[in-house]
């Protein structure tokens, strides 16, 4: 954890606000199997049918599965649909 | 975002550039895209004009391809609009020829006019602007309301409404009052009968004790007396025949409204008869048609009342038949009685043994015979 996001956790910790909000951390939201919201996101690194890899902070989300599409794109958020099989998520060291 | 949209939207086609890269651009610049696909090496994607707009600026630092495949939204439906100049047109002419037709009287309705003369009263309204095809919005209704007043004496109370292009006029004629015109009272027999006792106040004798008379017969006469009017007054009792029949079967179909109606509107073109709303799924009805008139025969507007009803079969032993067949000629004889009447002698026959059974009743009453009446004959 960097000294920026140890920060934030204490603050947010002192303060009792939600960390997300304070440390501007993703989150993804996930309806049943077909649709995913992610907010904060640092960008999409590929998208493809089967696969779709957004780069997220202090690692990347994977969203594995099938007819995958990207619905819609707003700032920092990201709406994508389709039969959902695997979120995994990655920590980059 | 969403007023973007409303805006307007389309959906491009960008050759030469990665969709990732794209989505990260859009992302970063706030552009707005959606529906995003990849096609080969194009992506399609939709986006709002203000993201059009930025994607342009960027084909000058990058290069890539923007093809527009498809406009929708407000701002293109308008374009497309100005585009068509005669189609604008017409609509302009179309909206003002509906403005111009609103202004004006389509039909004049005039509601309770008896006596009046219905054409001397549109002639005379016509005057203040008030006719067929006349401008509707000029129109000064309360001054047209107190000219009929003072035109026609006869008017009791009126009132000119617009609906739409249609001006109703609803009046009330006042009552004829003999009384105030100093008619001649008389009092005439109600009920044929035999006289035995009579009491003159005022007026002429035309009958003595022991005549017999017809409904309608004077009986005391009034008279004039220079400028001085007479009128009859006194009592005239008589013996009264009064007769009832009832009817009753041994089967019968009793019926009721349930409080259901519907009204549906039928139009008819030259015969042609079109429901314009749905019609009951009552299983028993009755049904009140009030034609309107839309363009003389050829286009008329029915509205028809339909109302639920129930029906009940009675069923009743030849027993109860002939007691309900009595008690009904009992009831009819007795409606036609004054409460005052004072029954002497009362005489029930049957005239069918059989079903449907009929009694006749057979009232004998003395009662007052006479009534008050406005003198009819001659001087």
């Amino acid at each position: 954890m960097s000294n920026r996001e140890s920060l934030s956790k204490k603050i947010a910790d002192i303060f009792d606000l939600p960390r997300d909000l304070v440390a501007n951390s993703f989150r993804l939201t996930v309806v049943g199997r077909r649709q995913l919201f992610v907010e904060n996101h640092k960008g999409i690194i590929l998208y493809d049918k089967e696969l779709i890899r957004l780069k997220v902070q202090g690692g990347e989300v994977r969203i594995s599965g099938a007819e995958l599409q990207v619905r819609t794109v707003y700032t920092h958020e990201i709406y994508i649909e389709g039969v959902i099989k695997n979120i995994n998520l990655e920590v980059l060291q | 975002m969403k007023g973007g949209r409303q805006a307007g939207c389309v959906k491009v086609r960008v050759q030469g550039f990665q969709a990732e890269e794209l989505i990260n651009q859009a992302s970063n610049k706030s552009i707005n895209i959606w529906n995003i696909e990849k096609q080969g090496s194009a992506v399609i994607f939709s986006t709002d004009f203000h993201g059009l707009k930025q994607l342009r600026g960027l084909e000058k630092d990058r290069e890539f391809k923007v093809e527009i495949l498809r406009e929708s939204g407000f701002s293109v439906w308008l374009r497309r609009i100005w585009r068509r100049k005669f189609w604008m047109l017409g609509f302009f002419c179309f909206c003002l020829a509906i403005y111009y037709l609103s202004g004006l009287v389509w039909n004049i309705e005039l509601k309770g006019a008896d006596k009046i003369d219905s054409k001397e009263l549109v002639e005379y309204i016509g005057d203040f602007g008030l006719y067929k095809w006349g401008k509707v919005r000029n129109l000064e209704l309360n001054d047209i309301e107190q000219n009929l007043y003072l035109k026609f004496p006869e008017i009791a109370w009126v009132a000119v409404e617009r609906k739409g292009t249609k001006v109703v006029i609803s009046l009330v004629e006042k009552k004829y009052n003999p009384m105030q015109f100093g008619a001649v009272i008389d009092i005439v027999a109600e009920y044929d009968g035999i006289i035995f006792e009579m009491m003159v106040l005022k007026g002429i004798a035309k009958v003595k004790p022991g005549m017999t008379v017809a409904k309608g017969d004077v009986l005391i006469a009034g008279y004039r007396d220079g400028d001085q009017v007479v009128n009859a007054a006194g009592s005239v009792k008589g013996k009264v025949f009064i007769e009832g029949y009832g009817e009753a079967a041994l089967v019968e179909i009793e019926q009721s409204y349930t409080g259901n109606q519907r009204k549906v509107d039928i139009l008819e073109l030259w015969g042609k008869k079109i429901t314009l709303s749905r019609m009951p799924n009552y299983e028993h009805y009755e049904v009140e048609e009030l034609p309107t008139k839309v363009f003389r025969d050829c286009i008329v507007l029915r509205h028809r009342l339909y109302s639920e009803v129930t029906r009940r079969t009675n069923n009743f032993s030849p027993g109860e038949a002939e007691e309900l067949a009595r008690f009904r000629a009992l009831i009819a004889a007795d409606a036609q009685l004054n409460p005052y009447a004072v029954i002497t002698n009362k005489e029930v026959e049957s005239l069918s043994e059989q079903s449907p059974f009929i009694y006749r009743v057979l009232l004998t009453v003395e009662t007052d015979i006479g009534s008050e009446m406005v003198q009819i004959r001659g001087e």
